[in-house]
């Protein structure tokens, strides 16, 4: 059966990177310390500049005054966003550089369960990794998180979600063909980091800087994961309404970059390193 | 006084890197050698991948120290002369990532030279020289990451010259060469040490160069110099002993160990279940051969008589084929 | 001198791709922004009282922007001997070089100072970047009295990374626990925030760390504090600059043995 031989391929490339990511043990550790170095250094600025827990001025711009649980969530958002950005990017690209991409490619599994295969393992490492982080933050940094308001953020994640996999494919579907993808991809993460709204409302950003904020799907998704998550889905139907819109238009990119660069390999073929 | 002098030389590896208060086991690589090899002299090491060669090349470049034993390079022990030793010797070490990739030949050329000590007024005239030498000259500023295989190891051998040393070592200087470049390669290492009278020594696990370059050659095996002479010497050991080439199918490689004769595979056709098994079987052996491999249920396609070679030397020795 | 030559070469592989070069400053760009940023946002402007009573300054973006780039430069030392080394290792150039005659500690010191050298190119790119949008002033004579501690403190840079280089010969990739390492020096040094949040025992262990004083005194210089008045950490980096070369050569020495034990190459 085409169906289950397919599943059956999508199992093998997902068990594959599992176990490539498993032989990096010691870098999972310090990814998690990264995350803590992140809300540490925020906590420790707040308190270093004002001495308190809470901020009126962040609760002017944004309606958080707890400006803990603002960086945390953002965090969050940047977390799955680079995972879907820069983890599956390199990923692909690394095996570009070590030359197995192509014994992959060559094989008669459709390439998007390749893609897909990869997307999975990095979805289920991000829960894992949000497992670990919400409870050592809430213990180690006092952060209040409210459980149903975290709970009824989680769909809105994984609707930017799907929006920021969209870009992570585009992306890996073009820089398969750069002459020398790595600095652009770093440069592309940077953007991501600066704009993803994660410790900052994107609204201090220059109006250029903005706009491009708001043309990507991290800025809108961690907007609406905290609209949603301080006033529930009936006070923001606005940015659920744009967040629904980003992630579909970066589907259809990823599906279009998806199919070129299928084209483009049967007529250009891989670099080879 | 000889270029290099070696004496019971020892190198075991740890296991584990050996950090105090930790228990480590150790390998042996090589286990005790010792040659010389005269001043001008082309001496081959030869010996199977893993016989300790390239542990050997090492400890004589002062890359690695020694467990035991002692070794000089011109008069230089190489556990206290390292620097001295370094400035007079040179080496093209195996694989093809030896050189920066991201620079031009001339720009790795120019920053060997310079951490060779070549002096200032040499350095220009010697780069260009050694890159016309190894016929790189026309393209000193492509990047080497856009060289051919055989390219890089050209610049690798003119990278080995840059400090015009006395002595040279190459370690498979010619592997996974293609067949013109492997040529230039030997043509090249003859023409350093007939014209420049340089001392080279180098090893190979292909015996057809070791026996083409080398004036003396010693066999290495399990980190053991089991036979040194000249080519001509060691083939005298299988003189008079006829080698011979059998061919057969259907015949499990493995049951060979339980053989009273030294064969060895030399060559196997997997996908046809063919073997070629070789070794000096003299005339009256050779039906008493032929009966137990078919016995073994072996089917005798071809038996042939061959010239003997450095090859059936080390079969002979070690009831192996280099190649294993 | 083979040591200028080692860094022309290290020059000349970073500056070939200016693309490298560009994305190089735009992390050391964007990674000042976050924090910065988030500080504004919290603060709502950028003068903070309690900053001032407990530092000397008030304006959190240059309180920042000093800090970081002394800590970009602070670990550029260890960034060249963990990476660096590494890719040699990678590439198996690292044995072509040992091979040489040139002292393996001229190899790696030129290493370092060449990634020092470039670290402070693309760092004043980012020094000159964020005066801008934070409209940050500065007078020749800060930059000119800030000078003679900046090389100081590349000194004490130096002889503390050098601990690294035996290690990472030694160990071959300590990439994770070297950037553990060195987001840690951001907590330890007070880089974004006054190290008077931190518990007494940080903030005493926090004095072993070049880093520390170096951002001390030189913020010290930029709100106009003479030489006397830094002097307390004029001479801590003194004794660290001494202290770290000798800690560093010692290990450094061990590891050098224990390597031409295991072989340098091999990866």
């Amino acid at each position: 059966m085409a169906v289950t031989e397919e599943l059956r391929a999508l199992y093998g490339v997902a068990v594959k990177n599992w176990r490539i990511f498993l032989s990096y043990r010691v870098w999972m550790i310090s990814d998690i310390m990264l995350g803590f170095f992140f809300v540490g250094q925020a906590l420790l600025i707040g308190i270093g500049l004002t001495g308190q827990r809470n901020s009126s001025a962040l609760q002017r711009i944004t309606g958080y005054s707890d400006y803990l649980t603002f960086a945390v969530l953002g965090f969050m958002v940047l977390g799955f966003g680079l995972t879907f950005l820069s983890g599956f990017v390199w990923s692909v690209v690394d095996e570009l550089y070590a030359g197995t991409l192509e014994y992959s490619f060559a094989s008669p599994m459709r390439r998007i369960t390749f893609f897909l295969g990869n997307v999975l393992v990095r979805m289920l490492l991000s829960f894992l990794y949000m497992a670990v982080y919400v409870p050592l933050f809430v213990l180690v940094f006092d952060v209040h998180i409210n459980p149903l308001g975290f709970l009824r953020g989680l769909p809105v994640l994984l609707l930017g979600t799907i929006g920021m996999i969209g870009l992570g494919m585009t992306t890996a579907g073009i820089v398969l063909y750069l002459k020398d993808p790595g600095p652009f991809i770093n440069i592309l993460e940077m953007l991501v980091f600066a704009l993803s709204g994660a410790m900052y409302p994107v609204t201090i950003l220059p109006k250029p800087l903005q706009l491009l904020a708001k043309a990507m799907p991290y800025a809108p998704t961690s907007e609406a994961v905290r609209k949603v998550v301080a006033f529930g889905y009936s006070n923001a139907l606005e940015e659920l309404g744009y967040l629904l819109f980003i992630s579909l238009t970066y589907v259809i990119f990823g599906y279009l970059a998806y199919r070129w660069s299928e084209r483009q390999a049967r007529t250009v073929g891989l670099k080879s390193y | 006084m000889n270029a290099i002098e070696v004496r019971e030389l020892k190198k075991s590896y740890p296991r584990k890197i050996p950090l105090p208060f930790r228990k480590v086991q150790w390998v042996e690589a090589v286990k005790g050698i010792s040659f010389e090899v005269k001043r001008g002299e082309l001496f081959g090491l030869l010996g199977p991948n893993g016989a300790g060669k390239t542990t050997t090349i090492k400890m004589l470049t002062t890359l690695l120290e020694p467990s035991g034993g002692t070794a000089t390079i011109l008069g230089h022990d190489i556990r206290r002369d390292a620097r001295e030793i370094r400035k007079r010797i040179n080496l093209v070490a195996e694989g093809e990532r030896t050189l920066y990739w991201r620079l031009s030949a001339y720009e790795n050329l120019k920053y060997f030279a310079r951490i060779y000590y070549v002096p200032k007024s040499e350095e220009k005239g010697r780069i260009e020289e050694l890159l016309k030498l190894v016929g790189l000259w026309e393209r000193k500023d492509d990047l080497v990451m856009n060289y051919s295989r055989g390219m890089k190891q050209r610049l690798a051998t003119a990278k080995a010259l840059i400090n015009d040393p006395e002595v040279l070592f190459l370690d498979e200087p010619t592997l996974g060469l293609d067949v013109q470049s492997a040529l230039f390669v030997r043509e090249f290492i003859k023409k350093l040490v007939d014209e420049q009278k340089k001392t080279v020594l180098l090893t190979t696990h292909y015996m057809s160069e070791a026996e083409e370059l080398c004036n003396r050659i010693a066999i290495i095996d399990h980190g053991e110099i089991i036979a040194l002479d000249i080519p001509e010497g060691l083939k005298r050991l299988v003189k008079g002993e006829d080698a011979v080439e059998i061919k057969i199918r259907d015949f499990p490689a493995v049951k060979l160990e339980n053989f009273p004769w030294k064969l060895a595979v030399v060559r196997e056709d997997t996908a046809r279940g063919i073997i070629t098994l070789r070794g000096q079987i003299d005339e009256e052996e050779l039906p008493k051969v032929v009966e137990l491999l078919v016995k073994n249920g072996a089917r005798i396609l071809s038996v042939e008589q061959k010239e003997p070679t450095l090859e059936d030397v080390f079969i002979k020795l070690t009831g192996r084929t280099l190649r294993d | 001198m083979p040591i200028i030559a080692v860094i022309e070469k290290e020059f000349r592989m970073f500056f070939r791709y200016p693309l490298r070069v560009f994305s190089s400053i735009l992390v050391g760009i964007v990674f000042l922004l976050q924090f910065v940023f988030f500080g504004q946002a919290v603060l709502g402007g950028r003068y903070s009282q309690l900053l001032a009573s407990s530092t000397g300054i008030g304006d959190y973006p240059t309180y920042a922007l000093v800090g970081y780039v002394l800590w970009w430069l602070s670990v550029s030392p260890m960034e060249a001997y963990v990476w660096g080394i590494r890719r040699e290792l990678q590439r198996d150039t690292f044995e072509t070089n040992i091979a040489a005659p040139i002292r393996i500690t001229e190899l790696l010191l030129g290493l370092a100072l060449s990634w020092l050298i470039m670290d402070s190119l693309l760092m004043i790119v980012v020094f000159a970047f964020g005066a801008i949008i934070f409209h940050i002033s500065i007078t020749l004579s800060i930059l000119l009295k800030s000078l003679p501690v900046l090389l100081l403190s590349f000194l004490a840079f130096l002889g503390f990374g050098f601990i690294f280089a035996g290690l990472v010969m030694m160990l071959k990739h300590i990439g994770p626990f070297a950037q553990i390492f060195e987001f840690s020096m951001l907590f330890f040094s007070g880089i974004f925030f006054p190290l008077r949040v931190m518990p007494k025992i940080v903030v005493k262990f926090s004095k072993i760390l070049p880093l520390t004083h170096s951002v001390s005194a030189i913020r010290g210089i930029f709100i106009g504090k003479s030489y006397s008045e830094i002097a307390p950490s004029i001479t801590w980096l003194l004794l660290l600059v001494f202290i770290y070369w000798l800690i560093g050569y010692a290990i450094f020495s061990w590891a050098e043995k224990v390597t031409r034990v295991m072989g340098y190459g091999g990866y």
